[in-house]
């Protein structure tokens, strides 16, 4: 069994916000599964429902909570998505 | 037993904070430094309601770095394993919800049932409660011969015990009232949330990685989904009632399919660099495993993600503005209860 996750691409934190809106309005995603720190920054992993399918990301950086916070504020402004 | 300090203006709940105990634990750093079969046993303490689900998922993710086939048979063991597993988190949320009715005699039989698919892992694994039985390409023992008949039998016995007791909350007006409209979960708030399991079922979200994600013996067995509409406490017991009776239906059709042969062990290769994934369906929802490997086959990041976690820091706002004596009910109805110790 595989997600349908993929190679996560890599999105500066300075884009992150830009980037999320888009997968958010293309519905592309509305769901925060999970993210854990990799060698390579921080791992998230999105799910869309319309899909069916996981859209995993890796930001750059060791400030997970600041990341989080990006990615809550983003989810949770835009009108589809959400945050805990 | 759940603590929480609730603040109340009459009948009617201002606030609710529910204690949840300590939010960090150290048990990533430990599995992180682990081989990966000790790692499988060991990430059973994620939920001990739900360990078959938390090996598997881990399992496939190590598996999949090591591109490792995984024959017939062991899908089926593995799947069998994880229905049975599946009645203990079932009959432990359904004893929570009658316990909190006051429903005492109801609460003890509901929990002689859990008691029995304990016995009946521990013969299987040699493991009561956290059965650590999965090992990478494999199971830590084959079913073994005569297994399949134990099985069998268990479920024969399981299966009057589960009906009479179906009898005794089946249409109960005072429990249908108490649970009626309480607590209403709404699609969207469930689907923002990936709170799958129970609570999204009874919201009719139907995700369920058995189906969407197909793994172990699943996409050689027919099953359906079950789900309601109505989102609330009623929707998720009901949902819990249809998911025991689609499980005994499972075991029944995977003790019919497992396939005779033992299959030759399956070796270990080594861990290739990447991020991979793995996912099991527990009766909660789905349990989601990712780990990072780097050169020299180490594991440097591991975690399970499951919708506990994302569920509980919003959980409190979900019982503002409703009657005070209503809370503990509520509670229990969603699954969430103080034995889960995902972190």
């Amino acid at each position: 069994m595989k997600l349908s996750a993929g190679e996560p691409r890599s999105v500066d934190l300075n884009d992150l916000r830009e980037y999320l809106d888009k997968l958010v309005r293309d519905k592309e995603t509305e769901t925060f599964l999970g993210s854990v720190m990799t060698t390579k920054g921080l791992f998230i992993l999105l799910f869309s429902h319309r899909y069916n399918e996981e859209h995993a990301l890796i930001v750059p950086g060791t400030d997970a909570p600041r990341i989080l916070a990006r990615v809550y504020e983003t989810l949770a402004g835009s009108k589809k998505g959400t945050s805990p | 037993m759940i603590e929480a300090e609730l603040t109340c203006e009459g009948d009617i709940l201002k606030t609710a904070k529910i204690k949840r105990g300590f939010e960090e634990r150290p048990l990533w750093k430990r599995l992180e430094r682990l081989k990966p079969n000790e790692m499988i046993g060991w990430v059973d303490r994620f939920d001990s309601l739900c360990p078959i689900a938390s090996e598997w998922a881990l399992a496939q993710a190590l598996e999949s770095s090591m591109d490792l086939e995984i024959p017939k048979r062991t899908q089926f063991v593995r799947s069998l394993l994880n229905e049975l597993n599946r009645l203990v988190w079932l009959a432990t949320y359904l004893g929570q919800v009658t316990d909190t009715l006051g429903q005492r005699t109801i609460t003890q039989q509901v929990l002689v049932l859990r008691e029995k698919v304990f016995v009946i892992q521990e013969e299987i694994t040699g493991g009561r409660i956290l059965p650590q039985a999965l090992t990478i390409g494999g199971c830590r023992r084959d079913f073994a011969m005569g297994d399949v008949q134990k099985v069998r039998q268990f479920l024969d016995g399981w299966r009057g015990q589960w009906k009479a007791w179906l009898e005794l909350v089946s249409d109960d007006p005072l429990l249908e009232a108490r649970l009626k409209n309480l607590m209403v979960v709404d699609a969207s708030l469930v689907e923002k949330l990936g709170w799958w399991g129970i609570v999204g079922k009874a919201s009719g979200v139907t995700y369920d990685s058995r189906k969407h994600r197909p793994h172990g013996a699943y996409p050689f067995i027919e099953f359906n989904i079950f789900s309601r509409q109505g989102g609330d406490a009623q929707a998720r017991f009901h949902v819990a009632l249809d998911e025991v009776g689609g499980t005994l239906s499972l075991l029944d059709q995977l003790l019919t399919k497992i396939p005779s042969s033992i299959d030759a062990r399956v070796q270990a290769k080594p861990l290739q660099p990447g991020l991979f994934f793995g996912t099991a369906e527990s009766a909660k929802g789905p349990v989601i495993a990712a780990v990072e490997v780097t050169g020299q086959e180490v594991v440097s990041s591991l975690r399970l993600f499951a919708a506990g976690q994302r569920v509980w820091p919003i959980l409190d706002h979900l019982f503002q503005g409703m009657r005070t004596e209503d809370f503990q009910l509520a509670f229990a109805s969603l699954g969430v209860g103080a034995e889960e110790s995902e972190i």
